[in-house]
């Protein structure tokens, strides 16, 4: 990856065509650049990219995102950062054009545009009608929304409305974290204000739903789908103490009763354990016990999932999906009547920040199998915050 | 009740995933297995495409185990595999899954043992009694292992398991060979379960013909003989028959490249659309536009095909040898490597539109493209103009630099009223970052999952064979004048006069 760190200053803030004058000037300068080096240049652009971020602490990392990101998705970026508590600032305006060497089609240096407006105290608000008319006309627009959700409702709602889908991380922009009521509001959204929602989070457990999935491909299995019993589902905590389940863990929960059609049963299924948290679902009589446990892994982040155990109590059978200690392998193990069948352990690589906003940035439709489980998740949260049920004095 | 379908598949975006099966694939030890089939195979597994249940049964004449044909494998995979992608952990849960049968194809034996070690395989691993028997051999044996399947009782499956055959190229010699050949696998399986691979169809870009041409309405109602003038497609490699003499002195160009690989390309770009993207409406209308073409005439034969064969020359700054001096070719051989086709379309869509085919070996680069070029503009305004009207070309780049350029004329910045020829490029590589599937992964995870839309269907094969037939059997009979093309060039003079005396040429590649 070859890049040209120029951020070239704009001075009229609000023009257009300034904007775009500067921008061709640029690619220019490029041009040049890369004639030295005996490669061509490739301008290219598939999408819009607009970027809120309320710390501008992020933006160095958030550029480096982008410039690999650019690699599988070029665009225009529209980064935008807003610090709302820091000394009022008008919109500063940069431009800048940076290139990652394509090694797989040819020679040539793939290059995108990169716009950074920043602003300080009120002038944050105004973000978004200096970035909206700079997004290049008839492209899908994404907008990565990396400040707490909640956060600049105003600037929100403006940005969302330009974006045909908006991104975030519900592993960090949530506030509390798993808050998964705020999301599913978002989703309650219609008209105008609609918004098609893609999780970064989402994609991450990817791996585990098709690992999970893939259990029940064979036919013998499938019918063990309507017996289970038992769930377990196990997640990196950095302190051992179950204070707040992780937004991976609730989303995986969701998704595995929303797909399953388990019925929740409310706040008075929700039952505290020394072994965790546990919730009670029902699939016609019978009951099903949900449970979220902490473990501790040092090798991996706090939040990640390590181990999801799905157990049936008649013939009986367990299907087990864990990820190896040094988070490295996932690996698969049906057990039916205390036989094992066939296991398969599969390399699982962290995705980067980049690659995972690449797969949300494939598609543009709603995801429906996620909004279900955002349902139930939402339900799970809404039933944890009104505590345990009371004992019947009675 | 168990449910059909697997609930929690809906929705995850990897896409569908292969049932459990056993892939028995005849030819273990040989290049194809090696090189293709076990890498696809294993970079599938690790996309989660194919389940943990899924088995590979390899037979092969050499007497080995299990476990040496596992670390067979391995080494194919460190050879011709993405080395830096291979996991040993999840190598070795993979081999888990790996078995091996020695054996004779012409015996019987090794059919009775497949079948008990499918058994004994769908009893360990819950393969549900799904087979798909690759046939990666010499061609003289597809009949023959078809049959011998049959014998084992193995081409039907019982219940609700299935039975599929995936059978390589060459499928016949020529017209008589396939159809007896066709008739010899219907004898024992379903057409359903045929699968006969053309691994051209599994280029992405070659896919994306069909989202190119119906997804876009733009192009549509310019396709046809009202706006376009001739369809050009070229298929050059720069490579010999590097080190496959004694095959390629069987076959030729018209029989290795142009009647399978150059018609499946030319059925994409001919056919009406669709009425669905199922597999069977897709290959109806594929086979269609292949009925249409008009036959070429046994005593015109020159009109519409010419032949050469390379000498020595240059290729890439290499000095390299002429077709005869290639291990296992003739001395005198009057196997054609290069080979230019026209073809005409009896329907309304291409009436009066030929399209002009070229394949060869040892020519200036590789390059496979489909080049439609439109009619000049009904009347010349632009006089002035120092430069000659050119009309508009669309270019289809198969490989490499997949993508697609539309060429037309601009104004040139200045008072004067010059007109210059611009392309407009569209690259994959660069709008799509993302590594396409490779060829393979996709045809065989497409055989288990049923969909037989990338595989050549029985009437499409035999109206290739068809459509060369009346050429296969002059070429036998007039005479030749070989080598008649350098190595490094693009073809002998008569392709160019063939074209030109019709007030066309080939594009500049």
């Amino acid at each position: 990856m070859s890049s040209i760190p120029q951020q070239i200053p704009v001075p009229n803030t609000l023009d257009v065509e300034a904007v775009e004058r500067t921008l061709a000037e640029l690619w220019k300068q490029t041009a040049g650049y890369n004639q030295a080096s005996d490669d061509a240049v490739l301008r290219a652009r598939s999408a819009d990219l607009m970027v809120f971020l309320n710390d501008e602490s992020l933006l160095p990392e958030t550029r480096q995102i982008i410039s690999e990101l650019a690699s599988f998705h070029p665009c225009r970026a529209l980064l935008m950062a807003g610090d709302r508590n820091a000394a009022a600032r008008d919109i500063e305006l940069h431009v800048s054009a940076f290139c990652a060497s394509q090694k797989r089609s040819d020679s040539k240096n793939l290059c995108c545009e990169e716009i950074t407006l920043t602003a300080h105290g009120p002038f944050v608000s105004e973000l978004p009608s200096a970035a909206v008319p700079l997004l290049v006309p008839d492209l899908p627009v994404f907008l990565w929304w990396r400040g707490k959700l909640g956060a600049e409702e105003r600037v929100f709602n403006q940005l969302c409305l330009a974006a045909d889908r908006l991104v975030f991380d519900s592993a960090v922009s949530l506030n509390p974290p798993s808050d998964f009521v705020a999301v599913a509001q978002l989703l309650k959204r219609r008209g105008d204000e609609a918004i098609v929602l893609s999780d970064i989070n989402w994609s991450r457990l990817t791996a585990w739903r098709t690992s999970l999935a893939n259990f029940y491909d064979v036919e013998d299995y499938r019918a063990e789908l309507q017996q289970i019993t038992d769930v377990r589902i196990c997640f990196v905590s950095e302190t051992g103490t179950i204070s707040v389940v992780s937004s991976q863990a609730l989303l995986i929960a969701g998704w595995l009763a929303s797909r399953l059609n388990w019925k929740f049963e409310g706040a008075v299924a929700m039952q505290r354990s020394p072994r965790g948290l546990a919730f009670h679902f029902k699939n016609n009589d019978r009951l099903i016990e949900l449970s979220f446990n902490e473990v501790q892994r040092p090798a991996m982040k706090s939040g990640r999932l390590t181990q999801i155990e799905l157990k049936t109590s008649e013939v009986p059978a367990t299907f087990l999906v864990s990820r190896s200690e040094d988070g490295l392998h996932l690996e698969t193990q049906p057990t039916i009547a205390e036989r094992s069948y066939p296991s398969r352990l599969l390399p699982v690589r962290n995705q980067s920040a980049a690659q995972l906003l690449s797969c949300e940035m494939e598609i543009l439709c709603n995801d429906k199998i996620y909004e279900e489980a955002i349902e139930v998740a939402a339900a799970m949260m809404r039933a944890s915050r009104a505590g345990p049920p009371e004992e019947d004095p009675a | 009740m168990t449910a059909t379908v697997n609930p929690l598949r809906a929705g995850i975006r990897l896409g569908p995933t292969a049932e459990p099966c056993v892939i028995v694939i005849f030819g273990a030890t040989g290049d194809l297995t090696r090189r293709k089939l076990l890498p696809a195979l294993y970079r599938l597994a690790q996309q989660h495409l194919i389940p943990a249940e899924f088995a590979v049964l390899g037979v092969a004449r050499q007497q080995m185990s299990d476990h040496e044909y596992r670390a067979k494998m391995r080494e194919a995979l460190t050879e011709f595999g993405d080395e830096d992608t291979v996991d040993e952990a999840a190598w070795t849960s993979f081999a888990g899954g790996i078995f091996y049968i020695a054996g004779e194809f012409t015996d019987t034996e090794p059919y009775t043992s497949v079948r008990s070690r499918l058994k004994e395989i769908d009893e360990q691993r819950k393969t549900q009694g799904n087979r798909i028997f690759y046939l990666a051999t010499a061609p003289e044996f597809f009949g023959l292992i078809a049959n011998q399947l049959a014998q084992a009782n193995l081409a039907r499956p019982e219940g609700r398991a299935w039975a599929r055959i995936i059978v390589e190229k060459p499928f016949g010699h020529d017209l008589e060979s396939a159809r007896a050949l066709n008739a010899q696998f219907a004898a024992v399986f379903e057409e359903h379960q045929i699968y006969r691979i053309d691994h051209y169809l599994g280029k992405e870009t070659v896919q994306n013909l069909l989202v190119f041409r119906f997804a876009n309405s733009i192009f549509e109602p310019l396709w046809n003989y009202q706006y376009i003038d001739h369809v050009q497609i070229t298929n050059a490699e720069a490579i010999g028959v590097e080190g496959r003499g004694a095959y390629y002195e069987g076959a030729g160009a018209l029989r290795d490249m142009m009647q399978n690989h150059v018609f499946q390309l030319v059925s994409l770009i001919a056919m009406d659309p669709p009425v669905s993207l199922k597999s069977d409406d897709v290959r109806e209308e594929k086979v269609r536009a292949l009925k249409t073409v008009r036959p070429i005439p046994p005593d015109l034969v020159g009109e519409y095909a010419v032949r050469g064969q390379y000498g020595p020359g240059q290729v890439l700054g290499q000095t390299v040898d002429g077709y005869r001096e290639e291990p296992g070719v003739d001395t005198q051989s009057s196997t054609e490597t290069f080979a230019v086709l026209k073809i005409k379309f009896d329907n309304w869509r291409w009436a009066n539109v030929p399209f002009y085919l070229r394949s060869g070996k040892r020519l200036q680069k590789r390059v496979t493209e489909i080049a439609i070029h439109f009619k000049e503009v009904p009347h010349r305004l632009f006089t002035d103009s120092d430069a000659p009207l050119e009309p508009n070309v669309l270019v289809i780049r198969i490989q490499p630099n997949e993508g697609i350029t539309l060429r037309f004329g601009a104004k040139l910045p200045g008072q004067a009223m010059r007109i210059r020829w611009v392309n407009m490029d569209f690259r994959y590589g660069s709008s799509f970052g993302v590594k396409p599937p490779e060829a393979y992964e996709r045809l065989l995870l497409d055989c288990m999952l049923g969909d037989s839309t990338l595989y050549a269907r029985r009437d499409m094969v035999e109206l290739g064979w068809e459509i060369v037939a009346p050429i296969l059997d002059a070429w036998k009979t007039t005479a030749f004048d070989f080598p008649n093309y350098e190595a490094g060039s693009w073809g002998p003079p008569i392709a160019f006069e063939f074209v030109e005396r019709e007030g066309r040429h080939w594009r500049k590649l």
